[in-house]
C-alpha cells in the first residue's frame, strides 16, 4: 500500500503501489519531499499506478522541479497505462520522461 | 461642416492613400500580407465610419468591395493586376463619394453608376484561387485555407479547483469527444518551490490548440463545470494572433515559444506574426536571460526549414510595422492653424524680445544682460521647437507619384521604375504644400518627355525599363530636391529654335546648353510637337517656376544628350522664422539668411584679385562675382560713404557670389513678414523683418541677387 | 467692393479729409482704419519714388504712399503734423492695409451727391485713375479717392519697371514675368 522506499548508494528508488490523485497526494508529498534532500537521484516506478489525475501529475512536477533545483536525477520508469495515456494527452513525455524520449527518437 | 465630417473626410483620405499605397507596394511584392490588411482595413474602417455618419452610398459601395478584400486576404481571390486595377479605380471612386457626400450631401447618378458598372467588373467574374500556388512559389507560407479552424483554449486553474473536485485533465479528455487535440502546452510555471508547494492546490494552466467544427457555445459547454475554478478563454481563429502578443506578456519565454511554433504548425498564426512577436519578447527578456536565448529566426531556420532571406525580410518588415505603429500611437492630430498662430506668437516674441535686448543695452543695464540673454537663448529654443512641429517627411509627397509613374507607364505602354531616396527629410509643411504641383509637372515632363519608349531605349542600348528618381537631403538650410530619369535628355538644338521663333533669343546671341536649358522655364516654350495630355501644352515649366521663385527657391536643370535629365531645386526649410545676418550698405540696413553666408572677408583689391571691370573677385583661387549693394540696390548716398567695405560670400547650391556691404552688424533671429503682394515682383528683396527698434529691414533675395552678379560679370 | 465703393461715394456719405501737396483729399471714411504718427519709413530699393517705403504696424509690414509725389508734384517733407492715414482695401478678396502719407489730416465731413463733380483733368504727367471724383464743399475743392486704384496702378508700373530691370540685366529667359 503507498509508496515503497528503499535508498541505494544516494539513490531513493520509489515503487507507487498505488493510485496518483487528489486523495493521495497530500500523503505521497509528505513522504518523498524530506527525502529529496537525502539523496542524489529518485527513480520512481510508475508500474503499478492504478489512477492518475491532474494533483498525480501535479506532483511528479512538482517532484521533478524540486529534484532539478538540487540538481539531482529524477527518473520515471515503466509508466502504467493509465499514466502513459495521461503523459500523452499532456505532452508531458518530453518534460517528464526526457532521457527516454531521447531513446526513442535517436 | 462640422469637425466630425472633417475628422471623417481627412480619416477617410489618409486611409485611401494607404489603400493606394498597399496596391502599388502589391505590384512590387505579390501577397504581402501587412499591405493586403491594409487594404483590408482601409476599406472595412471607411465602411464603418460612413455607417456611423448615414452615409448611404459609401457604405453601399465600399461594402462589396471590403467582401472583395476579404476574399483576398483569406486567399480566396487572387489579386492579379486587373484586380488591382479595378480597386484603384475603386479607392478613387470612394474618394469621389465622400468628397460628393460630404460636399453637396448626395451622389451624382453619374457617379453612382459609375459605381455599379465597377462593382460588376469587380464581383461579376470568379477568379480561379491561384494565390496559394504563386505564394507557395514565393515561400510564403499562407494560412491553410481549407479544413475546420484551429481553435486556441486558454485554461487557468484557480488554486482550489482540485479541491472541489475538478480534475482538469478529464476536460480535456472530454473535449476530444468534439473534436482533435492538435498540441497542448501544460504550464506548471506557477508551481511554487518545495516548501510553499501544497499537493491538493491547482498549480496548473494549459494552451490547446484544438481543432474542431464546434461551435464556441458548444465548446464552452465542456467547460460548464469548471467555470467556477477556472479562468477559460476560447479564441476562434481569427482573434488568436491578436490574443498571442498579449499572451506574451504573462507566460515565461519558452512556453511562449513552443505555443508560437504550435500555433504556427497549425496555422493559426503565420511565421510572420511568430518571429515578430517573439523578437519583441526577446528583447524583453533579454536582460533577465539566465539561460542562453537561442534567435528566434534561428529556430525557425532550424525547425521549419524556411529561408534565411526570408526570416531576415520578416523580422525587418515586422520592426519597420511595429515602428510605424507605436509612431502613430503617441502621434495627436492638430488643426494646422492652430500651429500657424503659435508660430506668429513665437515670431512676436522674438522680436518683443529683440526689443528688450536693446532697451538693456541701450540704457547701460549691465545687470540685466545675463538675464536677456538667457532669456534669448529659450526663445530661440522655442522658436526651433515651434517650426519643428510644422515640419513634415516629404516621403509621402514622393509616394503619391507612384500613381502617377504606374498610370502614365500604362498609358504609355512605357516602363519606368520609381525609386525614392531620402524620403525622411523634412521641411515645413506650408512649403510641402505648394512644393506637390510643381514637382507633380517636373514629373510628368520626365515621364512624358524625358523617357523614351521601350524599343527606342533598346536601339540606345539602354535597359527597356526607364527609372525616374526622386531625391531629397538637406544642404546649409535649405532642402534639395532632386527629380532625375535616365531618358533622351533635353535636345538643346531644338529649344534654342523654339526660343528663337517665339523672340526669346535672338539668333547671334551665345548661349552655352547650360542657358539653353534653363529657358525651357520660359512662359510659351513647349518642346514636344505632339501634346499630349500630360504635359506638353505650354505651360507648365514656367508655371514650375513661378512656384519655386514664390518660395524663395532655385531650379536648375541639368541634361546630357541620351543620358538623362536632372532637375535640381533648392528651397528654404521654412518660411517664418530664420537666422538672419544683418549687414548695412550706406547706412541701410539689410538681412542675409544666415545659412546662405558662407564667409565675410575684408574687401581688398591687395589680398583678392578683385576685377571691377569685369566684376568678379579671385578669392583663394576661386573665382566669383560680385556685387555692391549699395548700387545694385540704388542706395542714395549718404555722409558716411567710403568706409572699409567687407565683402560677403553666399552660396546657394553650387552658385557663389560676393555682397560688397559697409558694415556687417552679426546674427540676428529674423521672423520673416512677407513684404506685400506690390513688391512681389521685385527680385532683390525677398521679404522684410521688424527689428528690436522697431523698424523694418528688408531680407535680400540672395538667389536673385547672385543671378544678378553673375549675369553682370558674363556681360563684361 | 470697388463698385460698392463708388455707388458709396456717388450718394454721399462721411469722409475723412487730409492735405497732401497743395491739395485736399478725401476718403470714405469707412475705407479708413486709423491714422497713426508718422514711424521709421524704411525705403525700399527699386521701388518708384511715389512708394515712400514701409512702416511695422503692429508688427504687420505695411506700404506706404506718398500722394504728392503720385500726382507728379515732387515727394512730401516730413514735417510735425505729417502722419499716415491707413486705409484698407480688398482685391481679390484680399484684405490689404496700405499707408497714405499725408501733410495734415483735417476733419469729418458730410459729402451729398450735390457735391459731386466729374473728375478734373490734371495733365497728362500725372495717373489720375485713383481719382473717383471731385466734390465742391463751401467753396473747397475736395478731392474724392478710390484707394482701391492706388494699388491698381502701382502694380501695373512695377511689374513694368520689374520687366525692365530684367531685360537688361540679366538672360531673359532664365526669369518669369509676373
Amino acid at each position: 500500500m503507498g509508496l515503497e522506499i528503499r535508498q541505494e548508494q544516494g539513490t531513493a528508488f520509489v515503487d507507487v503501489q498505488d493510485e496518483m490523485t487528489i486523495y493521495t497526494a497530500a500523503l505521497q508529498w509528505e513522504q518523498l519531499q524530506p527525502l529529496l534532500a537525502q539523496v542524489k537521484a529518485v527513480d520512481m516506478n510508475l508500474s503499478a499506478v492504478s489512477e492518475m489525475d491532474s494533483a498525480g501529475i501535479q506532483l511528479l512536477l512538482a517532484l521533478k522541479q524540486a529534484s532539478d533545483r538540487l540538481h539531482n536525477r529524477f527518473v520515471l520508469t515503466a509508466p502504467a497505462p493509465c499514466v502513459e495515456d495521461l503523459l500523452q494527452l499532456l505532452r508531458l513525455r518530453s518534460v517528464l520522461m526526457p532521457a527516454e524520449e531521447a531513446e526513442t527518437d535517436g | 461642416m462640422d469637425d466630425l465630417t472633417q475628422t471623417f473626410i481627412q480619416e477617410s483620405e489618409e486611409l485611401l492613400t494607404q489603400m493606394e499605397d498597399a496596391l502599388l507596394a502589391l505590384e512590387d511584392e505579390p501577397g504581402d500580407e501587412e499591405q493586403i490588411n491594409s487594404l483590408f482595413r482601409a476599406m472595412h474602417t471607411i465602411k464603418g465610419a460612413a455607417g456611423i455618419f448615414g452615409f448611404d452610398p459609401v457604405v453601399d459601395f465600399t461594402h462589396p468591395v471590403e467582401t472583395v478584400l476579404d476574399q483576398v486576404r483569406s486567399g480566396g481571390r487572387a489579386l492579379d493586376d486587373e484586380l488591382a486595377g479595378l480597386l484603384l479605380q475603386c479607392k478613387d471612386h470612394t474618394a469621389a463619394l465622400v468628397e460628393q457626400i460630404t460636399g453637396v450631401g448626395e451622389i451624382e447618378a453619374t457617379l453612382l453608376a459609375d459605381g455599379y458598372t465597377l462593382l460588376e467588373q469587380l464581383t461579376g467574374q470568379v477568379q480561379a484561387p491561384a494565390v496559394a500556388a504563386d505564394a507557395a512559389q514565393e515561400g510564403v507560407v499562407e494560412q491553410e485555407p481549407v479544413g475546420p479552424p484551429h481553435w486556441l483554449i486558454t485554461l487557468k486553474f484557480h488554486p482550489d479547483a482540485l479541491r472541489n473536485g475538478i480534475d482538469p485533465v478529464s476536460f480535456i479528455r472530454y473535449l476530444g469527444n468534439l473534436g482533435d487535440v492538435v498540441d497542448l502546452i501544460l504550464h506548471h510555471d506557477q508551481l511554487p518551490g518545495s516548501d510553499a508547494f501544497d499537493p491538493e492546490s491547482c498549480y496548473l494552466g494549459f494552451d490547446i490548440i484544438f481543432h474542431s467544427d464546434a461551435s464556441k457555445q458548444e465548446i464552452q459547454a465542456v467547460f460548464e463545470f469548471a467555470e467556477d475554478d477556472c479562468d477559460i478563454r476560447i479564441l476562434p481563429p481569427a482573434e488568436i494572433e491578436c490574443a498571442f502578443e498579449q499572451m506574451m506578456d504573462e507566460l515565461p519565454d519558452d512556453h511562449t515559444q513552443r505555443l508560437g511554433e504550435m500555433l504556427l504548425a497549425v496555422g493559426a498564426i503565420t511565421e510572420h506574426e511568430l518571429t515578430g512577436s517573439l523578437q519583441q519578447q526577446t528583447e524583453q527578456a533579454t536582460a533577465e536571460a539566465e539561460a542562453p536565448v537561442l534567435p528566434v529566426g534561428h529556430i525557425l531556420v532550424e525547425q521549419k526549414a524556411v529561408s534565411r532571406e526570408l526570416v531576415d525580410k520578416a523580422l525587418d518588415k515586422q520592426q519597420k510595422a511595429k515602428q510605424k505603429a507605436s509612431h502613430e500611437a503617441s502621434l495627436i492630430r492638430v488643426d494646422s492653424a492652430k500651429l500657424g498662430r503659435l508660430i506668429n506668437l513665437v515670431g512676436e516674441l522674438v522680436i518683443s524680445n529683440a526689443a528688450v535686448k536693446l532697451r538693456v543695452e541701450e540704457q547701460g543695464l549691465g545687470e540685466l544682460s545675463e538675464l536677456v540673454a538667457a532669456s534669448e537663448h529659450l526663445v530661440e529654443e522655442i522658436r526651433d521647437n515651434a517650426l519643428q512641429l510644422r515640419m513634415v517627411q516629404i516621403g509621402d509627397t514622393f509616394s503619391r507619384f507612384r500613381r502617377v509613374v504606374r498610370d502614365v507607364s500604362r498609358d504609355m505602354e512605357k516602363e519606368i521604375e520609381l525609386v525614392i531616396t531620402g524620403g525622411d527629410t523634412e521641411l515645413d509643411k506650408t512649403v510641402v504644400e505648394k512644393i506637390t504641383d510643381p514637382l507633380t509637372h517636373l514629373v510628368r515632363n520626365s515621364l512624358d518627355h524625358g523617357i523614351e519608349m521601350p524599343q527606342e531605349r533598346l536601339r540606345a542600348g539602354k535597359p527597356a525599363k526607364g527609372t525616374l528618381s526622386l531625391n531629397a537631403y538637406h544642404d546649409s538650410g535649405h532642402i534639395v530636391i532632386q527629380i532625375r530619369d535616365d531618358g533622351a535628355g533635353l535636345d538643346a538644338t531644338r529649344i534654342r529654335a523654339k526660343a528663337e521663333a517665339i523672340g526669346l533669343v535672338k539668333p547671334d546671341q551665345v548661349l552655352t546648353d547650360k542657358e539653353i536649358y534653363q529657358l525651357i522655364f520660359a512662359p510659351g516654350l513647349s518642346t514636344k510637337d505632339k501634346a499630349s495630355n500630360l504635359s506638353g501644352r505650354g505651360v507648365g515649366m514656367d508655371v514650375v517656376r513661378r512656384n519655386i521663385d514664390a518660395l524663395r527657391g532655385i531650379i536648375d536643370i541639368d541634361s546630357e544628350p541620351g543620358t538623362g535629365t536632372t532637375v535640381t531645386i533648392h528651397l528654404p526649410l521654412t518660411l517664418a522664422i530664420i537666422d538672419g545676418f544683418m549687414v548695412s550698405a550706406r547706412g541701410e540696413r539689410y538681412i542675409i539668411p544666415l545659412s546662405m553666408v558662407e564667409e565675410c572677408v575684408e574687401m581688398e583689391a591687395t589680398a583678392w584679385q578683385v576685377d571691377e571691370d569685369r566684376r568678379y573677385v579671385n578669392l583663394r583661387g576661386e573665382v566669383m562675382p560680385y556685387l555692391s549693394l549699395a548700387e545694385f540696390l540704388q542706395i542714395p548716398h549718404c555722409h558716411d560713404d567710403h568706409r572699409r567695405e567687407s565683402l560677403v560670400i553666399v552660396r546657394i547650391g553650387h552658385h557663389k557670389a560676393g555682397f560688397v556691404v559697409d558694415t556687417l552688424h552679426g546674427e540676428l533671429q529674423t521672423v520673416i513678414k512677407p513684404l506685400g503682394r506690390i513688391f512681389s515682383g521685385f527680385r532683390g528683396i525677398s521679404g522684410s523683418t521688424v527689428l528690436g527698434s522697431g523698424e523694418v529691414a528688408l531680407i535680400l533675395d540672395v538667389q536673385g541677387l547672385i543671378q544678378a552678379a553673375t549675369a553682370q560679370m558674363q556681360l563684361h | 467692393m470697388t463698385d460698392k465703393t463708388v455707388q458709396h461715394a456717388l450718394h454721399g456719405g462721411q469722409f475723412l479729409t487730409f492735405v497732401s501737396g497743395d491739395e485736399l483729399f478725401a476718403v470714405d471714411i469707412m475705407q479708413v482704419n486709423e491714422i497713426i504718427e508718422i514711424s521709421a519709413l524704411t525705403r525700399v530699393p527699386k521701388t518708384p519714388d511715389f512708394i515712400r517705403g514701409v512702416i511695422n504696424l503692429r508688427g504687420g509690414v505695411v506700404p506706404v504712399i506718398d500722394l504728392t509725389a503720385k500726382l507728379g508734384n515732387g515727394l512730401s517733407d516730413l514735417t510735425k503734423r505729417s502722419c499716415v492715414v491707413l486705409v484698407s482695401i480688398e482685391r481679390n478678396d484680399v484684405q490689404q492695409i496700405l499707408g497714405l502719407l499725408v501733410d495734415e489730416v483735417r476733419e469729418i465731413i458730410d459729402i451729398t451727391d450735390d457735391h459731386v463733380k466729374p473728375p478734373p483733368s490734371f495733365g497728362d504727367q500725372a495717373d489720375t485713375r485713383f481719382i473717383q471724383a471731385m466734390a465742391q464743399v463751401d467753396q473747397l475743392f475736395i478731392i474724392l479717392l478710390d484707394v482701391s486704384r492706388i494699388l491698381e496702378q502701382h502694380e501695373i508700373e512695377q511689374a513694368g519697371a520689374i520687366a525692365e530691370q530684367l531685360s537688361d540685366s540679366v538672360p531673359q529667359a532664365a526669369h518669369s514675368n509676373h
